[in-house]
């Protein structure tokens, strides 16, 4: 028996180390990873310099893991091994609970938080001074999520407080009230916009303008939708339906984007091509976009909307054309600010600052 | 290079181990010495270097040692060089700027510090060509003639960079003569999976605790017990695992190094412990500075000083700087006083020598690890409570996430489960065969892990 032992122990470890080995060598390399939404490392550059130095050993082992053979499969293994083997909580801050994928967000950065608020009413000081400036902050589905099953949160409570305290001379629009947990897709980060009408509802009552009906909007399906979540927890989570809404202002919208040439691109409300791409979710206005323009032909009123806003702007600014006959939205992540005036004719729009608590807590993101 | 990685693993493992059985017996050495070369060149391409300059002058003057051993002054000149050599380049590569640091704090100097870069391994290779020169000298072991053999020893690449400290003399025979049998090589591989094991799966998840804490601003007596616990938990399997690996790849080559560690957290007072960790290093120090002082056969003043010495030596030996010393001083106090007075009390309070074995353990690691951060006093007054709430939010929420490896981390220190698979294949042999099956597990969870790029530091590297 100890002979078979011996012998089967031998040859399974020298067939995995020789099967993987030459597995690595011969498979062709792949450029990028869906799941995690980057790059893949290449093949370290070999030079005398490089190998001295260190660099190279370091980049080869890193273009080892990106390349390695069934990759996937075996961050889904590390993934089960960390969450039902050893019975963590999260991994790398990724959890999986009640059916939703998440990511912690914690602790609160009160200097983060400050400072963007602080931004934001810079902001307005320098352009919107005789103009209706209403902010909406919204909860991240942490909020929903992380305090009943146990995991960390932020204080969200601290943070509006914090927020408040430099826009406080604005309209504030409370969204915590109008959202739930079933907002959010399940593998991503983002609200579903066919569950959203409530939020949309709140901010067109607070801005004084009637959206169009619900029942006017018709439900296109897309599927499968894997979010951000999924490729980064890696766990075998099913994926997502994802649902976008249109009606005769969306299908009607005229839509230009402002390209990296500073020139101005025709686009689409939704851009179903890039479905299945790096990120699904770019199908709402063609995902991270710096400055974009949707003009509504046949919309009801001639008021005008500039919302500042982060990629969950692009799914609920198409529920509230028809409201505005122009709605531009900004994302000052991708466009410094002084460079607005050059697009933006500021002159008695309504402005509307709609920003997740996530993204109020990550530091030196507004340009 | 690290064991615990995937170049290592699919790339420098395939290719030495396929190397090495194809070549004919009289070349093995070579093959070993060259992969193992390479192992360090990747790590540390100027520094192999110094590891070649360390063979040789080792090489050099244990050979003029034997060959004037009838006039004992030279030989104890030559003797004296060695060793000049070997502490210089530890001198100076560990420890150049802790020294520079005190002079100026002494005479109120502005030497600037010169941020050298530590070679691995540094620690582990200048004591094992240190004890060979001594042991030629005392006329222990025969100078090797043949440098590609003596160099092979020192740059062995299963026990270069973290030990264990191999002695000439534990394998000079085996560099000459030895043989590569299945049971060897099979053993070899289970132990060398069971250190991945332990490394990858217990000590990484562990010190992804210790990086937590240090990362967090919440500072409650709970959470710095959690360090503490976790950084006691890491530094055990990354030091036993690593130990383990490189016995295993010893044994798949032929060779049989001594054993490192003997389930030190199972220990009843401090001398036990320091009887079960890091059993090689503390031979070295018995051997070469604690007996040549005189060790227990002299006045207990004397003997008090030696044991001091001794244990100031191997905190320094760990690092430069005064948490190390600090530590090492700290386990001379406990082993005095369990010399003179605690030994007849912990023989009789049963567990409870246990409990408090490794309270002390725990503690003195808090001082250990304290120098890195520059928090020794803040750590050591937050885990009694200095200052600090009791428990907050990430330390509840920390203490459940982990709460099953803590579990998983305390059983396996124990020797119970060798025990119980012991058992096992002795009802039944059949229960052996479970041994391939374990294997490859191992290998897949810890490739899965390595691929995933998880937290990978090694510890004893830094020593």
């Amino acid at each position: 028996m100890e002979k078979a032992r011996n012998k089967l122990t031998i040859i399974v470890f020298a067939a995995l180390l020789l099967v993987l080995g030459v597995a690595f060598f011969i498979m062709p390399n792949n450029h990028r990873s869906q799941a995690e939404r980057r790059l893949l490392a290449r093949p370290p550059q070999l030079t005398a310099q490089r190998v001295f130095s260190g660099e190279f050993a370091r980049d080869f082992e890193v273009y080892m893991q990106d390349q390695f053979p069934a990759r996937e499969q075996f961050r889904t293994i590390n993934a089960l091994t960390r969450h039902y083997g050893m019975r963590q909580r999260d991994h790398n801050g990724y959890y999986f609970v009640a059916g939703h994928l998440s990511q912690m967000e914690f602790p609160l950065n009160p200097q983060a938080v400050h400072n963007n608020a602080a931004w934001l009413a810079g902001l307005s000081r320098q352009f919107f001074e005789d103009m209706n400036v209403y902010y909406a902050i919204f909860p991240d589905k942490n909020y929903f999520l992380a305090p009943p099953h146990g995991f960390l949160s932020l204080d969200y409570d601290a943070m509006l407080r914090l927020i408040h305290r430099q826009m406080g001379q604005h309209t504030f629009i409370d969204l915590f009230d109008v959202m739930s947990l079933d907002d959010f897709y399940r593998t991503d980060i983002h609200w579903r916009q066919e569950e959203i009408f409530p939020v949309a509802a709140r901010l067109a009552n607070t801005m004084g303008v009637t959206l169009p009906a619900q029942d006017s909007f018709t439900a296109h399906r897309l599927y499968p939708f894997y979010g951000s979540f999924h490729g980064h927890a890696a766990l075998p989570v099913p994926p997502d339906e994802l649902i976008f809404l249109t009606n005769d202002y969306t299908e009607n919208a005229i839509v230009y984007v402002l390209d990296n040439q500073l020139q101005w691109q025709r686009s689409a409300v939704y851009t179903t091509e890039l479905f299945g791409e790096m990120d699904s979710y770019d199908v709402f206005l063609a995902g991270a976009q710096a400055l974009i323009t949707i003009e509504v032909l046949n919309a009801q009123t001639n008021r005008e909307l500039i919302i500042f806003r982060d990629s969950f702007g692009s799914s609920i600014a198409p529920l509230l054309l028809g409201a505005y006959s122009r709605v531009t939205l900004v994302d000052i992540r991708y466009i410094p600010s002084r460079l607005l005036p050059q697009f933006i004719d500021f002159d008695g729009q309504d402005v509307l600052f709609l920003f997740s608590t996530v993204l109020m807590n990550r530091p030196d993101l507004f340009r | 290079m690290v064991f615990s990685s995937l170049p290592f693993l699919y790339v420098f493992l395939p290719a030495v181990l396929l190397t090495y059985f194809a070549a004919p017996k009289r070349y093995r050495n070579a093959v070993l010495l060259a992969f193992s070369l390479l192992f360090y060149f990747f790590g540390e391409p100027v520094y192999t270097v110094l590891l070649l300059i360390s063979s040789i002058s080792d090489f050099c003057f244990s050979l003029l040692i034997e060959k004037y051993r009838d006039r004992p002054r030279l030989a104890k000149t030559f003797l004296i060089t060695a060793m000049v050599v070997s502490l210089a380049m530890l001198g100076f590569f560990k420890y150049i700027d802790f020294f520079i640091g005190i002079i100026n704090s002494a005479l109120g100097t502005a030497i600037p510090l010169l941020y050298v870069p530590l070679p691995i391994g540094i620690s582990f290779f200048t004591f094992q060509t240190m004890s060979y020169t001594i042991d030629v000298y005392r006329g222990r072991v025969h100078a090797q003639r043949n440098l590609i053999t003596f160099a092979t020893f020192v740059c062995l690449f299963p026990q270069l960079v973290a030990g264990p400290i191999v002695r000439y003399a534990d394998i000079g025979e085996q560099l000459r003569e030895r043989r590569e049998i299945m049971p060897d090589i099979a053993a070899g591989i289970w132990r060398f999976c069971v250190g991945l094991l332990k490394k990858v799966l217990i000590a990484n998840p562990m010190g992804e605790l210790v990086e937590i804490f240090r990362d967090s601003d919440e500072r409650t007596v709970l959470f710095y017990w959690l360090y503490a616990l976790a950084f006691t938990l890491q530094l055990y399997y990354d030091f036993s695992g690593y130990s383990d690996m490189a016995i295993g790849l010893g044994r798949i080559f032929g060779f049989k190094f001594p054993e490192n560690f003997n389930y030190p957290y199972i220990s009843r007072s401090v001398t036990e412990f320091w009887r079960r960790w890091h059993m090689t290093l503390g031979n070295w120090f018995r051997d070469y500075v604690y007996i040549p002082m005189g060790g227990n056969r002299v006045g207990r003043l004397r003997w008090l000083w030696n044991i001091v010495v001794v244990w100031a030596l191997t905190g320094f030996w760990h690092g430069a700087g005064w948490n190390y010393i600090l530590w090492g001083a700290m386990m001379a106090v406990m082993l005095v006083l369990e010399k003179f007075v605690l030994r007849r009390v912990l023989e009789r309070i049963g567990p409870l020598a246990h409990v408090y074995t490794m309270f002390v353990i725990i503690v003195s690691l808090v001082l250990f690890n304290g120098g890195a951060t520059g928090t020794t006093l803040t750590d050591l007054q937050g885990l009694f409570g200095i200052g600090v709430a009791l428990v907050g939010p990430q330390s509840l929420y920390y203490l459940r996430s982990f709460a099953w490896l803590f579990i998983m981390g305390i059983f396996c220190c124990m020797p119970w489960l060798k025990r119980l698979g012991d058992h096992m294949a002795e009802k039944n042999s059949r229960f052996t065969l479970l041994q391939p099956v374990l294997v490859a597990i191992i290998l897949i969870l810890v490739t899965a892990n390595l691929v995933d790029g998880s937290f990978n530091p090694f510890i004893y590297f830094r020593f």
